[in-house]
């Protein structure tokens, strides 16, 4: 069940909440984190059940080692978790049969949890769990299949995991949050998936100008298709009372790598710090073993999003790159620059960031190259129509009608053209979805956009399926 | 007014708002019905019908029709008012590209349905084209996903049809903006123009098999899936509608197709494949079998086809002759005088085997190797491309 699906949004989520808050109301926090848990079991099973197998599984097996709690406990967790993930997340790669008849979504997601609260109680820094906060911590809904990655602090207060009461005020922020991120999950990242599948499908018709339009689409596509689901998560944990770790603060508008990982996914970035840097030894072992950690870090990093090379390659640019930044900002010390030379900066970290995505998306390394060679091409023909027609969604396209537009060769461009650059402009200038709800002001025109978007976004949740019938 | 009670009010305007609008829309998608899942149309309103997976379900259902054309692509360039010119029937296209025996299965099923008024349909004939090679496959398999909300009676699901921005757009507010009269007769239709019927574009677009696959296929390897095809997904209808003639044919695939099946090794199979299908048929007294794959002036000759199995319109019109001669028992009527009618065991006539050594003898004469070295040049030229 997805956040942006007419079941989750006008069946799930208001009877989910209005059980919760009448318990709230009436029973302890024990009963209502219980409820969230078979909830949050629900929510994945009716979607994954085979995957859900797995995960009540993974939850018996990690709640009996944190309550042993020792290091041969902590040991044999890391190691089972890992087998957990290797066996369900890559197995199919060696054995195609796996993936065929398992699916566990969001196991990545889980499985880090489970490792940070056995990292976290063997380290002493939270108390005993009950099986229901366990439980809690690891399924809650909003945050299971794409994260954010919570450590149990996170969503603890001192020893205990404890429900806030949200204000009135919060809950219409929430609902604000919830429509841009449904938003830029259904509408903006959508549309550009179209176009990035389009160009990746037909690499070898994509020119300089068309490989370059691919590039972008994908690296906008990837933040407001992740960012938006965080957000929409974000929002919905706020209605239950509670808050969400920040996974994403406006990452494009980072001035250097080492910048891009404090905005881009930042949970994930914060687990392999504490649980990964740390125990190899971080910066306390010398400089060349920090480098070497660092670049293990990204080498993990990369596996951890999917087997194959591109991840390698992809975690690989960024880890050098960290490394060489690191190096120099050592020798260097970063201060802040004037306006120019931070734009440059930003626009520098932008490009290297958007050719490493190519690597992220490619199926292989040859695709990936294919692309590189499309824009090295330096060839210019007039840009691909079925390309820029990805663009051209219906109710935009039919402005362009209306004001007869379409009559020009032109015509067919100008949506793919301003798309791309007020999606751009967003990125790089505005505030994230997530600032603008916490102080936009509260008023008729906040709440307009609501209405707009959550209407535009629900009438886009299904739409006809057409096949190419042409081709038969 | 406090603070809180104005947000708490703002709330409750969003949640009002959001559901009058979505009502409102929904409510003008009922009434329009623009995929005839309700009601049949309304008058005066220009439909658009050109998505076969969405539309036909609700046109079997909602329409006013007394035969149906179904089956793949090949039927799509048949015009219903042919039909009504030739044997005075009321005919609804129903095909579905590269349907698959299941396809055809959930069509019948909604053909069969009771009425608007609770009362079955007096279906007189059920045109339907068999495409021998889509019938070896399972017998759960359709060729796209079919949207499930608009094929079941589940009235929750239809959410996805009542909220649906594609719909609203594209089937009622365009039909609204810009109106085109409705043309049930040849909706479907290929997009091919005369200008792509032609030798030169089948041959250069066609990815022919060159090189003879070694392993022969078991000469009955179809058969057992056909069977179980024709089992559960046509046979239960013949047998539950004996008021309904089928009329069921064989399409002409050109003789491209017959080259990729030699040179994959499953000639063989293939026709008894066509044999399998017309002995378990053709015993019915209620279906009426038509043979056409060995039509030699059409399927030997390219300019009749738009790819390796697509024909051209006017050779569906020659088959609907076809079918017209046999209601009228006039061969002289049919094409070439030749009716391509399978005769049943105990009818006088072309039996299955006549055709079959007709087919033989076209396959014997037609000078493959020539074809292949011309193909062959074609691959050739695309290399260097």
């Amino acid at each position: 069940m997805n956040f942006n699906s007419f079941s989750f949004l006008f069946l799930f989520l208001p009877i989910t909440l209005l059980i919760f808050w009448m318990l709230r109301k009436k029973a302890k926090d024990t009963l209502s984190l219980w409820f969230l848990s078979l909830a949050s079991l629900f929510f994945y099973g009716i979607s994954y059940p085979e995957g859900i197998v797995i995960l009540i599984i993974s939850l018996l097996v990690n709640y009996g080692l944190i309550r042993i709690n020792t290091k041969g406990a902590l040991v044999s967790g890391i190691i089972i978790d890992i087998a957990v993930l290797l066996v369900f997340k890559y197995g199919h790669f060696f054995y195609p049969q796996i993936g065929d008849s398992i699916t566990a979504p969001g196991i990545s997601f889980y499985t880090f949890c489970e490792v940070a609260v056995l990292m976290e109680m063997y380290r002493k820094n939270i108390g005993v769990l009950s099986p229901g906060e366990y439980s809690f911590l690891i399924t809650f809904f909003p945050k299971m299949i794409q994260g954010p990655i919570v450590r149990p602090q996170d969503m603890m207060d001192s020893s205990k995991v404890v429900l806030k009461r949200p204000d009135i005020e919060a809950v219409y922020r929430g609902i604000l949050l919830f429509s841009i991120g449904c938003f830029k999950k259904v509408i903006i990242a959508d549309t550009l998936g179209s176009a990035v599948d389009y160009g990746f499908d037909n690499l070898l018709r994509m020119h300089t100008l068309e490989s370059i339009v691919i590039m972008l689409s994908y690296t906008l596509q990837l933040y407001f298709d992740f960012s938006g689901y965080c957000d929409m998560g974000m929002a919905i944990a706020g209605f239950f009372g509670i808050e969400l770790p920040l996974n994403f603060n406006s990452p494009y508008k980072a001035r250097n790598i080492n910048d891009f990982w404090k905005r881009w996914h930042m949970t994930l970035t914060n687990f392999f710090t504490r649980y990964l840097y740390i125990p190899l030894g971080g910066n306390r072992k010398g400089k060349v073993r920090m480098y070497i950690n660092l670049l293990l870090i990204f080498l993990v990093s990369g596996l951890w999003h999917g087997a194959g090379f591109t991840f390698i390659v992809w975690g690989m640019m960024h880890g050098v790159l960290y490394v060489i930044h690191r190096m120099y900002s050592n020798k260097f010390p970063v201060k802040n620059g004037n306006r120019l030379k931070n734009a440059v900066s930003v626009l520098l970290t932008f490009l290297y960031v958007n050719a490493a995505w190519v690597f992220f998306r490619a199926p292989s390394l040859k695709e990936a190259f294919k692309l590189f060679d499309g824009i090295g091409e330096m060839w210019f023909p007039r840009f691909n129509i079925y390309l820029a027609n990805t663009f051209n969604i219906d109710e935009f396209w039919y402005v362009i009608k209306v004001l007869h537009l379409d009559r020009f060769w032109w015509g067919s461009y100008i949506l793919m053209v301003l798309i791309l650059v007020i999606l751009l402009l967003t990125v790089f200038f505005k505030k994230s979805a997530i600032e603008y709800s916490k102080n936009c002001k509260i008023g008729f025109l906040s709440t307009a956009l609501i209405v707009v978007l959550l209407v535009w976004c629900i009438l886009s949740f299904n739409g006809v399926a057409t096949y190419l019938y042409v081709n038969f | 007014m406090t603070t809180k009670k104005k947000i708490r009010n703002l709330i409750i305007v969003i949640a009002v708002s959001v559901l009058v609008i979505l009502s409102l829309l929904g409510t003008l998608v009922y009434y329009i019905d623009p995929f005839f899942h309700y009601h049949a149309p309304i008058e005066g309103f220009s439909y658009v019908v050109d998505n076969q997976l969405t539309q036909n379900p609700g046109m079997a259902e909602h329409m006013d029709y007394d035969s149906v054309i179904l089956g793949s692509s090949m039927t799509v360039n048949f015009e219903t008012d042919w039909f009504s010119e030739l044997m005075d029937l009321k005919t609804l296209k129903l095909s579905y590209s590269s349907a698959y025996p299941k396809d055809i299965s959930n069509i019948l099923e909604k053909i069969y349905k009771p009425g608007d008024d609770g009362n079955n349909r007096n279906i007189k004939n059920v045109f339907l084209g068999l495409d021998i090679i889509t019938y070896s496959g399972d017998i759960n398999e359709t060729k796209y996903p079919i949207p499930e909300y608009l094929y079941d009676d589940n009235i929750i699901n239809d959410v996805y049809y009542l909220l649906n921005k594609d719909v609203l757009l594209n089937y009622v507010l365009r039909p609204i903006v810009a109106p085109e009269p409705m043309n049930l007769s040849h909706i479907y239709a290929s997009w091919w123009t005369d200008d792509y019927y032609n030798e030169e574009w089948v041959l250069s677009n066609h990815d022919a098999i060159l090189e003879p696959n070694p392993v022969k296929m078991d000469e009955n390897a179809f058969d057992e899936a056909i069977e179980a095809n024709l089992d559960v997904n046509i046979i239960p209808y013949i047998e539950n509608h004996p008021e309904t003639t089928f009329t069921i044919f064989f399409p002409p695939y050109s003789i491209l197709f017959w080259s990729d099946v030699m040179m994959d090794n499953h000639f063989e199979a293939t026709v008894n494949a066509y044999r399998c299908v017309e002995k378990k048929l053709n015993s019915y007294e209620n279906v009426k079998m038509f043979f056409f794959p060995d039509m030699k002036d059409i399927v030997c000759d390219l300019n009749n086809y738009a790819d390796y199995t697509h024909y051209h319109p006017k050779v569906n019109r020659m088959m609907t002759e076809c079918f017209a001669a046999f209601n009228d028992g006039r061969n002289e009527n049919s094409y070439e005088g030749k009716m391509y009618y399978i005769a049943k065991e105990s009818e006088e006539g072309n039996h299955m085997e006549d055709y079959m050594e007709d087919l033989m003898i076209m396959l014997d004469e037609y000078d493959f190797s020539g074809l292949r070295r011309t193909l062959s040049g074609y691959h050739e030229n695309e290399g260097e491309d």
